[in-house]
């Protein structure tokens, strides 16, 4: 699978466990107390391909070809 | 140069793609990830995306056309090429929107219901403790040297096994979190026995899982030692027989492909890729183990529990494959077994043994991690291990069948 397909799914997997945290979807699954674990994960989730598409200040590109053509 | 591809070389197949769309007219996707550092990026994959995704035959037909002869000897490439995995998600997701009414009307039963109740659950539980897992896995890889792992442990196998054990205790997830953990140990040297003993221990003997258990089981403190001795016990055991008649080979080669981690930035790209990967390559069998649990959930009848009460052996046999197919978080369970009043203690400690050892999410995620001719062997044994050292553990710590 590709990069940007996978990045595609995490920001629609991340999406997903935000929405289900954050009404009172995620009692079907989940006890209570797991609420915020929901929030944390789906943020990470859904945050996850933002360095890759917006690059980060200072850091070289993303190893697949911008690394290697560098070293 | 190696150096810092390699996260991608555990992606394996997405690099060459990379490559090779990047390098077509028509399919994009690549030349975001191609031109490399800061925003430059961004835009050339937002901007090509909507042509990979939106007119799959038009781009596809030119590209093909400009292409053919160069590519006549390559129909499997050319193939490729033309339907990424980009296009079929993106059709698949189509087709689930626009059928999801009608679908949903066909197989509208009570049974079907509660089957998909079950495996978003499993799924939506694991989550959070698969995201923590492979952010310890990332960071392993980016910043842990096995120079250091080496000095942690001790060199004889036989000793060495028991500390990963305790070493276990340290990281406070369930079981999807230390399968990849599990698997960057190795990757960076690490020995299989420890780190198979580590994978085992570490959903089990966490302070989470004993507080969990302790606060199901009021008033039984004797759950809470004989848990932590069962699961430890369990670990060092099939370390030890691991270290004896464990071969390399069965597990997967790309599991021991070591990740060298460049300096600096590229650090924190191998940090984020390689815990990507992990995150999707595990994803993918979370879902499969959640699915197998959901239709097992169904298909055993909850009956089959209420004749056991009597009966100490058959119903330790029963838990032990109760705990394989429910696939329950480690960090959850207790308050299931908990809830299994009827039973007598010692079956419900096996339960609590077994489930975070094997179980079928579990199996999948190790068939895809490790490799199938490593799951196939130590899931079993690792079943028939635990239901033995909790039994042998209840007995002591509980004071006889209880």
């Amino acid at each position: 699978m590709k990069p940007d397909t996978q990045n595609v799914l995490l920001v629609l997997l991340g999406g997903a466990l935000v929405k289900i945290a954050s009404t009172d979807l995620y009692l079907r699954y989940v006890k209570p107390g797991n609420q915020w674990y929901l929030l944390t994960a789906g943020a990470v989730i859904l945050g996850w391909p933002a360095p890759r598409c917006c690059g980060m200040p200072g850091w070289p590109g993303p190893p697949t070809l911008g690394a290697a053509a560098a070293a | 140069m190696s150096a810092v591809a390699s996260p991608t070389d555990t992606t394996g197949d997405s690099s060459v793609d990379d490559v090779a769309s990047s390098s077509a007219p028509g399919t994009g996707t690549g030349t975001g990830t191609g031109t490399g550092p800061g925003a430059g990026g961004s835009g050339t994959g937002t901007e090509t995306r909507p042509g990979v995704g939106g007119e799959p035959g038009g781009s596809g037909t030119t590209t093909v056309g400009a292409r053919a002869t160069r590519s006549a000897d390559r129909p499997r490439r050319l193939g490729r090429l033309r339907i990424t995995s980009l296009q079929v998600f993106c059709a698949v997701l189509a087709a689930a929107l626009l059928l999801q009414r009608p679908l949903a009307e066909s197989v509208d039963s009570s049974a079907v219901r509660i089957a998909a109740t079950v495996f978003v659950a499993v799924c939506v539980q694991a989550l959070p403790f698969l995201v923590l897992g492979v952010l310890l896995s990332g960071l392993i890889a980016a910043f842990v040297s096995p120079a250091v792992l080496g000095r942690l442990l001790p060199r004889r196998a036989a000793l060495a096994v028991p500390v990963a054990g305790l070493a276990g205790a340290v990281l406070p997830g369930c079981e999807c979190a230390s399968v990849p953990v599990a698997r960057r140990l190795i990757s960076q040297g690490l020995p299989d026995a420890a780190a198979l003993t580590f994978l085992l221990a570490a959903p089990a003997i966490n302070p989470v899982v004993l507080v969990a258990t302790a606060v199901a089981f009021p008033g039984e403190p004797g759950m809470v030692v004989a848990r932590f001795a069962g699961s430890l016990g369990t670990a060092v055991v099939m370390g030890w027989l691991w270290s004896r008649f464990g071969r390399a080979e069965w597990i997967a080669e790309r599991v021991r492909r070591r990740v060298h981690p460049g300096s600096g930035g590229a650090r924190w790209w191998v940090f984020l890729e390689t815990a990507r990967h992990d995150l999707v390559a595990a994803g993918g069998f979370l879902v499969l183990g959640g699915l197998t649990s959901a239709v097992l959930n169904v298909a055993v009848p909850a009956s089959w529990l209420a004749g056991l009460a009597g009966q100490l052996v058959l119903s330790i046999v029963v838990m032990a494959l109760l705990a394989v197919v429910l696939a329950l978080c480690s960090e959850a369970d207790a308050f299931v077994a908990a809830s299994l009043g009827a039973l007598p203690l010692l079956p419900r400690l096996v339960f609590l043994v077994v489930g975070p050892a094997v179980d079928v999410k579990l199996f999948a995620l190790q068939s895809g991690t490790f490799g199938r001719a490593f799951a196939v062997r130590f899931a079993p044994t690792t079943l028939l291990v635990a239901t033995v050292c909790g039994t042998a553990a209840g007995l002591l710590a509980l004071g006889g069948a209880r």
